[in-house]
């Protein structure tokens, strides 16, 4: 029993890992992000 | 035997070295985690300054660049020293330090009105403020308080945190920027790095004492490292991670410009390498506990150069752009924990800040070659090809640095046998 409840918590943890980092990249992916962020990259160059 | 005792044995000092209270591991990792997201997601985002600060205060593209240039020099300058005193008297001292620098630049930043006062603030006040804050002193703490046979393991998952705190700030920064303006961005920034000060108190360590005779000065402990050939193995490394890092960070959205590549290419290339840069490091970590670490660091060093090298002779297209992101992104900071546990594994404990710090002096004058020789070969030649080819073969002798490094615990005959 403790087994699967640490499994659970466990797979929970990198579950909730997996879906923070997809949110953080899909906000890379948003237009407006995309042309603010490379107006400014390029603006750099 | 305590089991305090028991980690100072495996620390490879040859005798049990204890701090009279542990802090869990728990503790030490969400906390060591919280400070490294902040600190170095703040800086992460500096870039994004350039073009509303260099217009609202007409200044020069070279007076950003410069304080850039010198904070990273700064960080690199008062690395050993921040180590030192957080190894000497106490990591959560200088935390706190670290961190109160940390708002003072970042608000003096936004009002500075001269190159000088700029260079002062964004570079010297924010290099020093990173170095108080940033790996070396927090893995002092993991080294003190993590059983050896979890050490790569836990400096691998702080690492990733302070990989997911750049990849999470350049869009938070951003946002900041145009919702709030680039001067309140930064003051919003100021209270966040004000937020370490809170946290740090979770890595507040009961004094570090060492008994059964061993006494080691922090004279002793530079002149001991730096008379081991390994140690001087991986610091020549490390050189060559800064070097390389930087040149293609600072350097690619420009080199991607110049092949007619479309700007949204360099920005989702630049979300992967954040992305698959979080997964690098973790993973370098964890390998670092089952792998020698030694050819965890060569095998890097030599991907690193074989990706270069086949991303110059493939064709370039989104998504060769995109595939070498993924690529190097795995390889980005992944020297980080392998390196910072072996000098944990090698010379112990005691003074890890500082001589991470001291290895981090190289990897910092090595991002300063990157990007100082990337602009000053691209001007004279009018490419980066060159460049290119000299971080290739920089890697490749890397790889080679460190191959001969000795893992075992340093010996050292000046200490008393450890009673058990």
């Amino acid at each position: 029993m403790r087994d699967i409840r640490r499994l659970s918590a466990r797979l929970l943890s990198w579950v909730a890992a997996a879906v923070l980092l997809a949110t953080v990249f899909g906000a890379y992916l948003s237009p407006h992000l995309v042309v603010d962020l490379a107006s400014r990259v390029w603006a750099c160059l | 035997m305590t089991a305090a005792d028991r980690i100072g044995y495996s620390l490879g000092m040859n005798l049990p070295v204890t701090s009279a209270r542990q802090l869990s591991m728990p503790q030490v990792l969400l906390c060591g985690a919280l400070i490294v997201t902040l600190s170095m997601g703040i800086r992460h985002g500096f870039g994004l300054w350039l073009q509303p600060m260099t217009m609202d205060r007409a200044w020069s593209r070279e007076t950003f660049a410069f304080a850039l240039a010198v904070q990273s020099l700064a960080w690199g300058i008062a690395g050993p020293f921040a180590g030192m005193l957080a190894d000497r008297y106490s990591a959560y001292r200088v935390l706190v330090v670290g961190g109160l620098l940390y708002a003072l630049g970042l608000v003096l930043m936004a009002l500075s009105s001269t190159g000088l006062a700029f260079a002062g603030s964004a570079g010297v006040i924010l290099g020093m403020a990173q170095s108080g804050c940033t790996y070396a002193v927090v893995y002092g703490v993991i080294g003190r308080n993590v059983a050896a046979d979890k050490r790569s393991w836990a400096m691998g998952a702080t690492a990733a945190a302070g990989s997911f705190g750049q990849f999470l700030m350049v869009p938070v920064e951003n946002w900041l920027i145009s919702a709030w303006g680039w001067q309140n961005a930064l003051f919003v920034l100021g209270c966040a790095a004000l937020m370490i000060l809170p946290i740090a108190r979770g890595l507040r360590e009961a004094p570090f004492t060492a008994h059964h005779g061993f006494q080691q000065s922090v004279g002793a402990a530079l002149r001991e490292a730096f008379a081991n050939p390994s140690f001087r193995w991986l610091t020549a490394g490390y050189f060559v991670c800064g070097f390389q890092v930087m040149f293609i960070g600072v350097h690619m959205p420009s080199y991607l410009k110049d092949h007619g590549m479309a700007p949204g290419v360099a920005t989702t290339a630049l979300a992967l390498i954040g992305l698959f840069n979080v997964f690098g490091t973790y993973t370098a970590g964890w390998l670092g506990q089952r792998w020698p670490k030694r050819f965890l660091l060569a095998g890097n060093y030599a991907l690193r150069s074989l990706v270069i090298a086949v991303f110059l002779l493939a064709p370039l297209n989104p998504a060769s752009v995109y595939l070498f992101a993924a690529a190097m992104g795995l390889l980005w900071l992944s020297t980080v924990p392998p390196t910072n546990a072996l000098v944990a594994q090698i010379f112990g404990v005691q003074y890890l800040s500082m001589l991470g710090g001291v290895v981090f002096l190289s990897h910092q004058m090595g991002s300063f070659m990157g990007v100082w020789l990337g602009g000053k070969l691209y001007d004279a030649t009018g490419n980066y090809d060159l460049v290119w080819w000299i971080a290739v073969m920089l890697g490749v002798v890397a790889a080679a640095c460190n191959l001969p490094v000795r893992e075992s615990p340093i010996v050292r005959s000046d200490v008393l046998p450890a009673a058990a």
